[in-house]
C-alpha cells in the first residue's frame, strides 16, 4: 500500500526519495517534485506539488493531535459513506462585505525582478489555485481589491473565497513559500466545520484538487505517502486509516461530482506512481470511480506478479495508455507484457511502447492470434438458384407461409427447430432477457440436448409438405430484415454437396444440391402480448433439383436464440480474399467464378485499389462492391454512391485521426 | 434389403449426432492432432471440386489436414460448448444395394447436423466468449469395417461438408 510514514523530514532513501530532492517549480510556480519518471513520460506531464508546509507564518493550527486515530478511523468511514454536499462547507461564514487577507514570504520570489515585484502574477496564481476546478460545483475564486504594504500582499475577497484562500498558506510560489492569514477577526470566517467527518472530507477534496491538472483532466496521485498534508493527518500511520484512506478519497471526489459522465470527463489520466503498492487491494476503487480512465501510470511501484494486478485485468475497459516500468515483475516475469495488452482491447501504448495500432483497436472482434479471421460469405452459386432461393423464401415466410411450404417442400422434405434459450447475447445487450421468452415456443424445439427421448425426438421433426406447413403455421409471426436493405444483418452462404438424393431415381448414388446456411435476425409478434421480440437465428438448407420451384428443400434445420447482434458479421480485416494459398487453391478446384471471364487478378486488384482510393472504402468493401457491379467500375462508383450513406464507418479506411 | 421404420432413422441419426458432437468439440478442445480424423479422406469429384469441404469463418479450407494444422499451430485455448444440437437424414439410402443387414441400412444414410452454441477463447472464465453456429454433412466411414476389423478406431461418421461461423 502506500508508503507508511516516515518523518516529514527523514533521510531521502531509495530512488523515489532521491528524486524527491530535485525540487523544481512548475510554470505555476508550484514546487513540485522532480518525478518525471528516468525520462520517460508519465501519463500526465505535472507532478504533485507538495502539501502546504507546516505552520510556517502562524496560520491555521496544525491538526495534530487534534483528532484521535480513533476518530480519524470513524471520520473516513463517515466520509466514505456519507453524501454531505461540500458546498455546506464552502459558503459557511457570513455574507457581505469583503475580508481582508495578508500573504506574506513572497518577496524574495523569482519573479521579484517584474515591474510590480511579482505582485500580478502572485495574485493570479492564487485566484487560479483557490478556484474549485474540480467537480460539478466549480467556482473561480476572485480576489476584488490588492495592495502592497511592505512585504506585506493584503488582499480583500468575498467571505466564501476565505477558506480556499487560507487553506493555501504554506504553498509553494516560484521559489517562495507563501503564508496567507486572515486580517482583522480571529474566529469570524474562518470555515466552520460541522464534524470531523466534514474536515475530512474537506481535506480529502483538498488533496484531490491540489493535484488536479484541469488542462491535462490529470489526476496525480503519485507519491500519496509523501503528501505533507496526509502526513500531517497521520493518515498512513494505522493499516485501519491507511486501507480506507483512499476508498474514501475516492468517495469524496464523486460527491464533488452530480452526474458521473462529468467525473469521467474531467479526469482521463491518473497516476498512481511511487506508492509502495504491492497489489491492487487498496486503491481497486479507482475502477469502479474513473472507469473510463484512459490513461494510467502504475510506475516504480512494488508490483511483483501479474496477479498482483489482477483486480483490473476487467476493468478500465477504455484503457489506452498504460505505465509499469519501475515495478519487479519486469524482472520476475518478462512475459507479462503479452498478458497486459490482451486485458486492455483499447490499450495502445505500454510503457509508452506501441502496442497497437488504431486500426487493430478498431477491430475488436478480433481475437488475439485467432486463425479464422472473420470473412465475407462464400456465396458459391450457380445461375442464382440459390440467391433465388434465399431472396423468396424469407419474403414467403414472413408473409405466406402455407403458399410457401407448398412451393418449396415435398412429402420428403423435412423441417425442425431447435431452441438454444444458453446461446450469448449480443454484447451491446440491446435486447434484454425476458422471464419466459421461450414458452411456446420449447414444446416443439427439437434441441437434442434438452429433448432426451426417442419419441419426442421422433414427434418434434415435420415430415412432408403438410406437416411442415403446419408447423411452420404453428410459428409466430416474423419479420425478418430485407436482405438487400440490410444485407448487413446477415451471413448467407452456400456451396454445392454431392449425394442430395434425386426424386427422379435416374442417379442412385444422388445429385449435386445447394447446402445453405443462413444467420440473421428476425422480429417475432409474441402472440400473448402483443409484443414484437428479436431474435436470432440460424438455418441450415439442403436443396436438391426438382418440385414446382425447381428446386425442393430436402431439409431445413432452424435453430433459433437470444438476440447476438450483428458485430459478428462483419469482416475483422480486409486482408487475403485472395491472398490465402488456401483459398485461392480451393478457388481454383472450385472453378469458382469469383471474377468474371477475362479479368485477372492482378487486373482485379487494380481495380479495387482504384476504387478505394476513389471512394476511401476499405479493401474488403470495395472488393464487395466490385463484385456486386459485375466489375464494372463505373457501376461500382455509381452503387456506391447510392449505398454511401448507409455504409457502416467501418467500410471506409480509417483516416489520420 | 432391410429397410428403415421413422423410429429408426430418429434413433440412428440423433444417436449418432449426439455421439459426433460431443467427440468433435472436444478434440478441437483437446485433442487436435485427432482432428483430421473426423473428416472424410480428400478426394477430387468428377466435377473438380473437393471434398470434404470446410468453410471456417468465411474461408475454404483446403483439406483436413491444413485445418488440423491451423488448430495445432495457431489455435489459441478453446472450450466449446454445443448448447443445441439437432440432426435431419439428408439421404436414407445412399448407396443402392449397398448390404442387406439392418445394420448394414443403418450406415447408409447421410446426415445433416446443426450445432449451436458459445466457445471461450484464450483462457478459462476469463476469455472472449463467442457465439457461434457449425452445420456438418455427415457420412458413414467407408473405411469402417476395414478399419475396425484390424482393430483399428474407425469413426462411424465423417465429416463431408462443415460450415462454421462466430454469429456473437
Amino acid at each position: 500500500m502506500v508508503a507508511r510514514s516516515k518523518p516529514p523530514r527523514a533521510a531521502p532513501r531509495g530512488p523515489a526519495a532521491a528524486r524527491r530532492q530535485a525540487l523544481r517549480a512548475d510554470k505555476d510556480g508550484d514546487v513540485s517534485m522532480g518525478l518525471s519518471i528516468k525520462g520517460r513520460a508519465g501519463v500526465g506531464k505535472s507532478t504533485p506539488p507538495t502539501g502546504p508546509r507546516k505552520d510556517a507564518a502562524g496560520g491555521r493550527p496544525s491538526r495534530n493531535g487534534i483528532i484521535s486515530a480513533t476518530a480519524q478511523r470513524a471520520i473516513l468511514r463517515q466520509a466514505g459513506a456519507s453524501d454531505v454536499s461540500m458546498k455546506e462547507v464552502r459558503s459557511s461564514g457570513p455574507r457581505g462585505g469583503l475580508v481582508e487577507l495578508k500573504v506574506t514570504g513572497w518577496n524574495k520570489s523569482k519573479a521579484s525582478g517584474d515591474e510590480d515585484g511579482g505582485v500580478s502574477s502572485l495574485l493570479k496564481w492564487l485566484e487560479k489555485k483557490a478556484s474549485v476546478r474540480l467537480g460539478s460545483r466549480a467556482r473561480s475564486v476572485r480576489i476584488k481589491k490588492s495592495r502592497v504594504e511592505g512585504s506585506d500582499l493584503i488582499v480583500k475577497v468575498a467571505p466564501e473565497d476565505v477558506p480556499p484562500l487560507v487553506r493555501m498558506n504554506g504553498y509553494g510560489w516560484a521559489g517562495t513559500t507563501v503564508s496567507i492569514e486572515r486580517l482583522g477577526g480571529a474566529v469570524q470566517g474562518t470555515p466552520v466545520v460541522s464534524s470531523e467527518a466534514e474536515r475530512i472530507k474537506e481535506m480529502l477534496r483538498h488533496v484531490l484538487e491540489r493535484r488536479y491538472d484541469l488542462e491535462t483532466k490529470f489526476l496525480n496521485l503519485s507519491a500519496l505517502g509523501q503528501d505533507e498534508e496526509l502526513q500531517q493527518q497521520k493518515i498512513f500511520e494505522s493499516k485501519s486509516t491507511t486501507s480506507k484512506f483512499f476508498p474514501a478519497m475516492m468517495k469524496v471526489l464523486e460527491h464533488s461530482f452530480d452526474k458521473k459522465e462529468d467525473l469521467f470527463a474531467a479526469i482521463t489520466s491518473v497516476s498512481l506512481a511511487n506508492n509502495d503498492l504491492e497489489d491492487l487491494a487498496a486503491v481497486t476503487s479507482l475502477s469502479i470511480t474513473l472507469p473510463r480512465l484512459q490513461n494510467l501510470d502504475l510506475s516504480n511501484n512494488k508490483f511483483r506478479k501479474l496477479s498482483a494486478l489482477d483486480n483490473w485485468r476487467r476493468r478500465f475497459g477504455q484503457l489506452e495508455r498504460l505505465i509499469l516500468t519501475g515495478n519487479p515483475i519486469e524482472q520476475n516475469d518478462p512475459g507479462y507484457a503479452v498478458e497486459v495488452v490482451k486485458w486492455y482491447p483499447n490499450l495502445r501504448q505500454l510503457n509508452n511502447v506501441q502496442v497497437r495500432t488504431e486500426e487493430e483497436v478498431a477491430n475488436k472482434a478480433q481475437i488475439t492470434d485467432m486463425p479464422f479471421p472473420i470473412r465475407s460469405a462464400i456465396f458459391q452459386d450457380e445461375g442464382g438458384i440459390a440467391e433465388q432461393f434465399v431472396l423468396k423464401f424469407f419474403a414467403g415466410f414472413d408473409s405466406d407461409r402455407a403458399v410457401l411450404a407448398a412451393y418449396y417442400f415435398d412429402e420428403h422434405s423435412e423441417f425442425s427447430y431447435a431452441v438454444n434459450s444458453q446461446a450469448p447475447r449480443d454484447p451491446a445487450a440491446t435486447e434484454k432477457h425476458e422471464a419466459g421468452e421461450w414458452e411456446g415456443l420449447l414444446k416443439q424445439s427439437r434441441n437434442l440436448r434438452k429433448i432426451q427421448q426417442l419419441p419426442a425426438r421422433q414427434a418434434r421433426i415435420f415430415h412432408g409438405t403438410k406437416a411442415v406447413a403446419d408447423a411452420f403455421i404453428g410459428l409466430p409471426q416474423t419479420k425478418h430484415p430485407d436482405l438487400a436493405a440490410e444485407a448487413k444483418k446477415w451471413i448467407v452462404e452456400a456451396r454445392m454437396v454431392p449425394g442430395v438424393p434425386d426424386p427422379t431415381g435416374q442417379s442412385p448414388n444422388g445429385v449435386d444440391g445447394f447446402f445453405i446456411t443462413v444467420h440473421g435476425e428476425v422480429e417475432e409478434l409474441v402472440a400473448s402480448s402483443g409484443q414484437i421480440k428479436k431474435r436470432s437465428f440460424d438455418r441450415t438448407f439442403i436443396l436438391g433439383p426438382g418440385g414446382v420451384a425447381g428446386v425442393r428443400i430436402v431439409s431445413d434445420q432452424l435453430t433459433l436464440r437470444s438476440y447476438g447482434g450483428t458485430q459478428a458479421f462483419e469482416p475483422e480485416n480486409a486482408e487475403g480474399w485472395n491472398a490465402e494459398p488456401t483459398y485461392a487453391a480451393q478457388a481454383e478446384i472450385d472453378g469458382a467464378p469469383q471474377l468474371p471471364e477475362g479479368l485477372t487478378i492482378p487486373q482485379a486488384e487494380q481495380m479495387v485499389a482504384a476504387l478505394m482510393s476513389q471512394t476511401g472504402m476499405t479493401l474488403q468493401y470495395a472488393k464487395d462492391c466490385l463484385d456486386q457491379s459485375g466489375w464494372n467500375a463505373q457501376v461500382a462508383v455509381v452503387n456506391f454512391e447510392k449505398a454511401k450513406a448507409i455504409l457502416p464507418p467501418t467500410a471506409f479506411m480509417s483516416t489520420a485521426a | 434389403m432391410a429397410t428403415l421404420t421413422e423410429t429408426d432413422y430418429a434413433r440412428v441419426s440423433t444417436d449418432a449426432a449426439e455421439r459426433f458432437v460431443d467427440l468433435y468439440y472436444s478434440a478441437l478442445d483437446g485433442s487436435r492432432s485427432s482432428i483430421k480424423t473426423y473428416y472424410v479422406p480428400t478426394i477430387v469429384q468428377d466435377n473438380g471440386r473437393g471434398l470434404p469441404s470446410i468453410s471456417y469463418n468465411g474461408e475454404l479450407l483446403a483439406d483436413s489436414a491444413a485445418f488440423q494444422e491451423r488448430w495445432e499451430k495457431q489455435m489459441p485455448w478453446t472450450h466449446f460448448e454445443a448448447q443445441s444440437v439437432n440432426v435431419h437424414v439428408m439421404n436414407p439410402t445412399m448407396m443402392p444395394g449397398a448390404g442387406r443387414s439392418k445394420k448394414d441400412a443403418e450406415h447408409n444414410m447421410s446426415l445433416i447436423v446443426q450445432v449451436s452454441g458459445s466457445v471461450r477463447l484464450g483462457e478459462r472464465r476469463e476469455g472472449p466468449l463467442r457465439g457461434f453456429s457449425d452445420s456438418f454433412v455427415l457420412v458413414p466411414n467407408a473405411e469402417l469395417s476395414r478399419a475396425a476389423g484390424k482393430g483399428g478406431h474407425g469413426r462411424p461418421w465423417l465429416i463431408q461438408s462443415q460450415t462454421f461461423r462466430f454469429v456473437v
